[in-house]
């Protein structure tokens, strides 16, 4: 055979294989191309890939809330066929009653919701069975593992994935994503189907994710003491903020009656309030450190000033007398304050300070205005308008009556004392996907000088003869103040002599604190009602408790370093 | 001298050459020095003629009035045969082959057709010994200057190998004629007694030659096509088999994303039970069961900042030394002064209620 004729043939071989080729091919495109399509349009299933919500840990990691696939499912009664049948494959996935089911796809609807939130494991199973006129969509589930734990805190998010309290709606933009959209095209139907075509028309964004300050073990001690001595006194409500003054990070913001963020409308909706910063009372003796601070401050009064104290005194139509009562003495400003004593605090403020110089100075500690921490519906307290006062009024704001703080505007204050005179900014957030935030600029309020003269006068409380002298923490020395408020009575329009707002406000180590905790239970009933007896007490065991933790070096440990070094 | 003595004396050379070819392989006998002589003088007679042939070509003028192709065919009078044969050294083996006798034959002129003649041809392009290179055929000579050897046959059929069919196209001037400068461009090829039976050289001119070349395409153009086709089959194949990879690929992503979506529910879930058996109430009530006391932090004296060696054993036996008592119980060596049901000490530390006179 020639090579020619090889060639021929092999073209001609070749011909026929490219023939037949094209062959089927026209075949597929044109006899089965209604069929095929078909089975595409069949297997076909555009799909919404939710987005996750942003996780909410502690500062150690310890996941607050977090997000997990979950669907809704909701049907067409009219378009399902075989409404018995159905019934009996959904009824014992979603765990729920055939008999009703049943019932609801057999109207005549055009939508009902079958079942909301399932989970992601029941939610694929109902998927595989493609059944006519039901429909998955994918979602997600927003759960909290801790359950009471910074509940009111964090908040909740509503059946849509929307934050609705607490920092779930405040940090909403920052938490919530943004749904994608995937195409599927399945290669058979049934049990044995699979996906044989993938396409992303939109990439999925995730939620950021956000890390607090709070410790969770140090919260959930605070609700654990707020638990045990609102109960034991009876009271309606209560709230401990701890945070770290050299740095304005909140390490427990607790509140209490207790909710379960999983179950959040099972809780009154009072119990679901952010007491640190939506309660606003008024603050009584623990408002009176300020008072002192702006008057050394101004060099008005200094330490060894003295002051002729009776036990009552005259403002205007009013009279104001001491809680105890006692003889003319003379006092220095450490003794007003750790006796507690209003008479002297109100000649203070009004003989040495005046009314203009006091109203700036305790707007100057922040009160009268939000303290800026991230969370919905912070309360800004009332403060009078200098202008607005009247005669007596300089005989009861100096010692924290007739103005509106927050416990949270309190625990600010504090901590700028803590902090030789410098205000941090109150924060709860750590990082956001893991960035960390920047942090706000500090104010100097008073000089270092003036906060540690405060200081010492309020370590005196919890010494022998003050106010606070039960309440000691064994290698620590605790500066604080204690304030017992009453309420003003609806019904007559005067201080009441049974609603009372107890509160304890301390700092330890006294010289370098490394802690800040306020404690205010409202409206004891069992008896007692002073703020060293009521709040005292779950300041003393969560103190204990917190610096243990914190691993904080004992002052007597302290001074011994120190020394051990300047020997050295 | 003319061109047609040199063609003339070219023929009777070869006939010389080819009445004293040796015979073929066994018996084959060589020359000996009288071939050698013979080899060198045909050598200096080809340097002459080639002299010869430029000086004519610069005499006759531009020969590019011969425009019609000549037909394949004898030459119409042999020329005379040179005493001494033309032959050119292949350099190798060869031996000098006697140029044939030439018959007489009359004077050419410039008009007329150029002869065809046959020739042995050699494997290579010759070069003259001692002589320069010839320059390439320039445009607008005849077809004639271009020739192309008839291949040569031999005995068993099968084509020699490395059988260089091409023939040195003719230098010089437009003006010499054709058949000068395509014999002159002919050297004589001696053979070795192993050589085969010379190839003889075919010179085409005009539709003869495009004539050959035409079928040759035919079957150029047949593999072409079969060419084409496999090479469009093979990309078919290709591209099907790559959408099948596609395909493929398509369904792989699609189990890994099932894969992804239940390993991060799972990731959930785990996270979700490790945030759950970390909460303080489980650990309390963990560390309650099991009798863990809490130490007063002034009680912790067995850290030291310089030897930490022995930290564990210290706290161990100090521990020990103490009374259990229960997480968040009262230890009943320390005074508590904090239960509010202690009222006796409550007057001493009772806080200052604010009062007021309305």
């Amino acid at each position: 055979m020639t090579q020619d004729r090889r060639l021929r043939i092999l073209g001609l071989v070749v011909l026929m294989l490219f023939g037949a080729a094209w062959a089927r091919a026209a075949e597929l495109t044109t006899v089965q191309r209604g069929s095929l399509q078909a089975k595409l349009a069949e297997g076909r299933q555009p799909e919404t890939v939710a987005a996750p919500r942003g996780t909410i840990t502690d500062r150690t990691g310890r996941v607050l809330a977090i997000s997990e696939a979950a669907a809704d499912i909701s049907a067409s009664p009219i378009v399902v066929k075989d409404p018995v049948g159905t019934a009996a494959k959904l009824a014992p996935i979603l765990g729920v009653d055939e008999a009703k089911l049943r019932v609801k796809l057999s109207s005549d609807d055009g939508f009902a919701w079958i079942a909301r939130l399932v989970p992601g494991d029941q939610a694929k199973k109902i998927s595989a069975l493609r059944l006519p006129g039901i429909t998955v969509s994918p979602t997600t589930r927003r759960s909290y593992p801790q359950e009471t734990v910074a509940s009111q805190l964090i908040g909740f998010s509503g059946i849509d994935g929307k934050g609705l309290a607490g920092l779930e709606l405040s940090m909403e933009q920052t938490l919530r994503g943004r749904d994608g959209k995937r195409l599927l095209v399945w290669g058979r139907g049934g049990d044995d189907a699979r996906v044989v075509y993938v396409k992303d028309e939109r990439a999925t964004q995730p939620g950021k994710s956000v890390k607090l300050t709070i410790d969770a073990l140090i919260q959930a001690r605070a609700e654990q003491d707020l638990a045990k001595y609102g109960s034991m006194f009876g009271a309606a409500s209560g709230t401990a903020i701890v945070m770290q003054p050299t740095t304005g990070k909140v390490l427990a913001m607790a509140s209490w009656p207790k909710v379960d963020a999983n179950n959040p409308t099972d809780a009154p909706e009072e119990a679901r309030q952010i007491t640190a910063t939506g309660f606003n009372y008024e603050p009584g003796s623990t408002f009176k450190p300020f008072t002192v601070a702006g008057a050394l401050e101004t060099r008005a009064i200094t330490p060894s000033s003295s002051f002729i104290v009776p036990y009552a005194i005259q403002v205007a139509d009013q009279r104001i007398e001491d809680a105890e009562e006692h003889g003319t003495e003379t006092m220095t400003p450490s003794d007003i304050l750790a006796k507690s004593s209003n008479v002297g605090t109100i000649q203070i403020a009004r003989d040495r300070l005046g009314a203009t110089r006091f109203d700036q100075w305790i707007r100057k500690f922040g009160f009268g205005q939000p303290t800026g921490v991230e969370v919905p519906g912070e309360q800004r307290g009332r403060l009078l308008d200098p202008q607005d006062y009247s005669g007596s009024s300089i005989g009861n704001l100096p010692i924290g009556q007739g103005e509106l703080v927050t416990p949270m505007q309190l625990a600010s204050a504090y901590a700028t004392l803590a902090n030789d005179g410098v205000r941090e900014q109150p924060t709860l957030i750590d990082e956001i996907d893991g960035q960390r935030q920047p942090q706000a600029q500090a104010e100097r309020v008073v000089s270092v000088r003036t906060a540690t003269e405060i200081r010492q006068m309020l370590k005196r409380v919890t010494e022998a003869g003050g106010t606070g002298a039960q309440l000691t923490i064994p290698g620590y020395e605790i500066a604080g103040k204690t304030g017992t408020a009453q309420h003003v009575d609806p019904a007559t329009g005067e201080y009441s002599h049974s609603l009372y707002t107890a509160s304890f406000i301390g700092m330890a180590p006294a010289d370098r604190p490394r802690v800040v905790i306020a404690v205010v239970i409202d409206k004891p009933s069992r008896g007692a009602y002073y703020g060293a007896e009521v709040a005292g007490p779950a300041f003393k065991d969560l103190m204990r408790w917190t610096l243990n933790y914190l691993a904080v070096p004992t002052d007597t440990a302290s001074s011994t370093t120190q020394r051990s070094t300047s020997g050295a | 001298m003319t061109a047609v003595r040199v063609q003339e004396q070219f023929d009777a050379a070869r006939a010389a050459a080819s009445s004293s070819r040796p015979r073929r392989a066994g018996s084959a006998t060589r020359p000996g020095n009288a071939a050698g002589q013979q080899r060198r003088s045909l050598e200096r007679n080809l340097a002459r003629r080639e002299a010869a042939l430029r000086i004519s070509r610069r005499v006759s003028g531009p020969a590019g009035g011969i425009s019609r192709p000549a037909p394949q065919q004898p030459p119409a009078q042999p020329p005379t045969v040179s005493p001494e044969p033309i032959a050119v050294e292949r350099p190798g083996d060869l031996a000098p082959v006697a140029a044939p006798p030439r018959p007489a034959s009359t004077p050419r002129t410039a008009n007329d057709p150029p002869a065809v003649r046959t020739a042995a041809i050699p494997a290579r392009t010759p070069q003259p010994r001692g002589g320069t290179p010839r320059p390439a055929a320039r445009a607008g000579r005849p077809a004639a200057a271009r020739t192309r050897p008839e291949v040569p046959v031999r005995a068993d059929g099968v084509t020699p190998r490395g059988v260089d069919l091409r023939v040195p196209t003719v230098a010089g001037r437009a003006s010499a004629p054709a058949t000068v400068s395509a014999e002159a461009a002919i050297p004589e090829v001696r053979q070795s007694p192993q050589q085969h039976a010379p190839r003889r050289l075919v010179v085409l001119t005009g539709t003869a030659a495009q004539s050959e070349r035409g079928s040759r395409r035919r079957l150029s153009t047949a593999a072409v096509v079969l060419s084409a086709l496999v090479a469009i089959v093979l990309t078919v194949g290709v591209v099907v088999a790559a959408q099948i990879r596609v395909t493929q690929m398509n369904e792989q992503i699609g189990r890994d994303l099932g894969q992804i979506s239940r390993l991060q529910q799972a990731t959930v879930a785990q996270k979700e039970r490790i945030s759950s058996l970390v909460t303080s109430a489980r650990i309390d009530d963990e560390a309650e069961r099991q009798q863990l006391i809490e130490p007063d932090p002034v009680d912790v004296t067995y850290l030291e900042t310089g030897d930490r060696t022995k930290i564990a054993a210290r706290a161990a036996q100090i521990l020990r030394s103490q009374p259990v008592t229960p997480v968040g119980g009262v230890k009943p060596t320390t005074p508590t002064a904090s239960t509010a049901t202690s009222t006796a000490s409550a007057s001493t530390v009772i806080a200052s209620p604010t009062t007021t006179t309305p």
